[in-house]
């Protein structure tokens, strides 16, 4: 009986493939959501923060691993070390108070026993300190540290913007399925892509 | 003995009589027979080497690249001309099942006789009366004709290879096994001939029984190890993913179709019955199985995996050799849009994933290095699957050079393959131009053809000598 099933499996995803589009509970759906809204008003802002960063000057090159921590306790999402290590540098040689910085996130997040950015955010000082802090969530959704001209960019296909849509919308040069083919699966809303 | 009994004896004698004298006259091609001998062709897969690409069908010029030169098929249309119209049945048997043309000269194994030498009688009657009947002739000589350097050119030596490696007898059922089994037994030997290419060639390139479906070279294709192992083999593989490979030329994650078995599954596999299917899984899975020494499992190797971050916004994605990432950079400019960013493929699978691929992880990666220069190109009741080729041939969407396609290679193997393959720059060069590897036998006729070389300069050599110390005492006293 070799003949079940002939068209129907091969659409169906396999636990090889990084599952896209698994079922989210609305509370994740809620939290990536505020995410989401927090990066409108950050990148409204981002011009006269590049300037200000700029003006802070260049620092030396912080641990990559210190880098991912801070960033792992302002993002709860699967963050490429890859791509922190890029971010790090970039920073490094714009925010001259960046190793601080990193140092006072990791420590007020722990000070505050932390699960997610929420915990501690507010917690954060005014001033480097938070600013730092608005720059590395930024980075990790946008791919850039800011939106001048000639920004660097560090991360494209994995960069956190992307993410929320993926099942519904290919990233641009990427395909989602087979050519020609308008006619597939519409993706639940309420089911947000695990990232 | 009653009288109804003698009119059923008698009854019985004259049916006999009378079907005795259809078959000596040699009963006129029904049409159940000729759909029966299509049928017998398309499981041959006849078209896939006398059908060249754009030609007329049946009619020949196909060129094959065999280890001992090019060989190009033959018109096989009734053109009493340039075709079999003039064959007879048992001439035509002869050609099919024991590789003797007509005029008696003898076909070159690239016509594969040994395994139609398995096709029955009825097979072979029905076959002639396709292609005397319905086949359309095609009164025109193909482009080019075979003509092999010596010693291969002598086909009179195919006479004495036939006595030591032809079997011709038609196939005959192995009653201990099912039907279904000697069904797919006698399809994939005889007619489909699955061995032709997936059995390796011993020494005089016939095929090496005791290794039966083990996996071979050709061309530039690999034709993989199809026998129940379950690393180097297909063991791991269902009875229902086999049949959709052979249906469909792929089986989504694991391995697809291309080069000569994308036409073949194409041309021959997916026009077949599905029980004919389920006999050849059902024979193909019950041979011995072969591994290979360190062999890994070879739909199961690889993850998904980028490396994207380290060059992503430094200098553009291009495969220009000058920027950063190497072969991720060609990947990423080149095959992440359909293939993914990670290799995961597209969703619904149009697109395969290269991890867990089988493309990547059996013969040191020949067939990947033949999939990025020819691309994939199949058509089935699945539809088209098509990848364009990197390889500079007109419709290609690339020109890579021998040593980018290696180094692309490289990358996808390290990460989505076996990594312990490593592909060279002469491997693609060797791949692009269509030629595995040369054959022993070849390797020893030039050897021989130099020793023979050898021996004649050295008579000549000791030939001249003679003639000039016979000379000299002449030509001394000449000088006064």
């Amino acid at each position: 009986m070799i003949r079940k099933d002939i068209a129907g499996s091969d659409v169906a995803p396999s636990e090889d493939i990084p599952r896209i589009g698994g079922p989210t509970s609305r509370r994740r759906l809620l939290k990536a959501g505020v995410c989401a809204l927090a990066v409108i008003p950050l990148h409204a802002s981002m011009l006269s923060m590049a300037n200000v960063a700029v003006a802070r000057g260049p620092s030396a090159a912080v641990s990559a691993e210190k880098f991912m921590t801070a960033s792992r306790l302002l993002v709860q999402h699967r963050l490429s070390p890859g791509i922190g290590a890029r971010m790090a540098g970039i920073l490094s040689a714009r925010v001259a108070t960046l190793d601080t910085d990193l140092d006072a996130i990791i420590a007020i997040a722990k000070q505050k026993q932390a699960k997610a950015v929420e915990d501690f955010f507010e917690a954060l000082p005014d001033g480097h300190v938070k600013e730092t802090a608005h720059q590395i969530i930024f980075g990790w959704y946008a791919g850039v540290v800011d939106d001048s001209p000639n920004a660097e960019v560090f991360a494209y296909e994995e960069a956190l913007m992307y993410q929320p849509t993926r099942d519904a919308i290919p990233i641009p040069t990427y395909s989602l399925d087979g050519p020609d083919d308008w006619t597939n699966i519409d993706p639940p809303l309420a089911a947000m892509p695990e990232f | 003995m009653n009288s109804p009994a003698v009119t059923r004896v008698c009854s019985t004698l004259l049916l006999i009589g009378a079907l005795h004298s259809t078959l000596t006259r040699g009963a006129p091609a029904d049409a159940e027979q000729i759909r029966r001998g299509e049928y017998v062709a398309i499981a041959s897969d006849c078209a896939a080497c006398h059908t060249a690409p754009g030609g007329k069908p049946l009619a020949g010029g196909l060129p094959i690249e065999s280890p001992l030169g090019t060989i190009y098929s033959t018109n096989i249309t009734p053109s009493k001309r340039y075709g079999i119209g003039n064959y007879t049945l048992q001439q035509f048997s002869s050609a099919l099942r024991r590789g003797v043309r007509a005029d008696g000269a003898h076909l070159y194994p690239a016509m594969p006789y040994t395994s139609y030498g398995l096709l029955t009688d009825e097979d072979v009657k029905a076959l002639y009366a396709y292609f005397m009947s319905a086949v359309r002739a095609v009164d025109e000589p193909p482009d080019k004709t075979t003509s092999l350097p010596f010693p291969y050119n002598l086909r009179f030596s195919m006479a004495v290879w036939n006595a030591l490696f032809l079997r011709a007898k038609p196939f005959t059922p192995d009653s201990s096994k099912s039907a279904e089994w000697n069904r797919g037994k006698y399809l994939a030997e005889g007619p489909a001939h699955c061995g032709e290419c997936h059995t390796p060639r011993a020494i005089f390139m016939q095929q090496d029984r005791s290794r039966e479906f083990a996996g071979a070279v050709l061309g530039s294709w690999y034709a993989p190890n199809i026998t129940p192992d379950v690393d180097a083999g297909i063991g791991s593989m269902s009875a229902n993913e086999l049949f959709r490979y052979l249906k469909f030329g792929r089986v989504a994650g694991k391995a697809q179709a291309a080069g000569e078995m994308g036409l073949a599954v194409q041309m021959s596999l997916s026009r077949l019955t599905d029980d004919d299917l389920e006999a050849i899984v059902t024979y193909v899975q019950s041979v011995p199985a072969i591994g290979g020494p360190g062999a890994k499992a070879k739909f199961g190797q690889g993850r998904p995996f980028s490396e994207v971050a380290a060059f992503r916004g430094l200098g553009g994605t291009s495969s220009d050799p000058g920027l950063p990432g190497g072969g991720a950079q060609i990947y990423s400019a080149n095959c992440a849009s359909c293939h993914g960013f990670l290799g995961e493929g597209s969703r619904d699978r149009y697109f395969p994933s290269l991890f867990h691929n089988s493309a990547l992880a059996a013969a040191g990666g020949r067939n990947l290095v033949a999939t990025i220069l020819f691309g994939v190109d199949r058509t089935t009741a699945d539809g088209l699957a098509f990848m364009p080729g990197f390889g500079g041939k007109a419709t290609d969407i690339a020109d890579f050079s021998d040593a980018e396609v290696a180094q692309l290679a490289n990358y996808l193997l390290r990460h989505y393959g076996n990594a312990d393959y490593s592909v060279t720059p002469q491997l693609v060069s060797e791949v692009r131009r269509g030629r595995g590897p040369k054959s022993l036998l070849a390797i020893l006729v030039e050897i021989g053809e130099g020793a023979a070389a050898l021996v004649i300069v050295l008579a000549l050599w000791w030939l001249g000598r003679r003639i000039l110390r016979a000379r000299r005492p002449l030509l001394r006293r000449e000088i006064p």
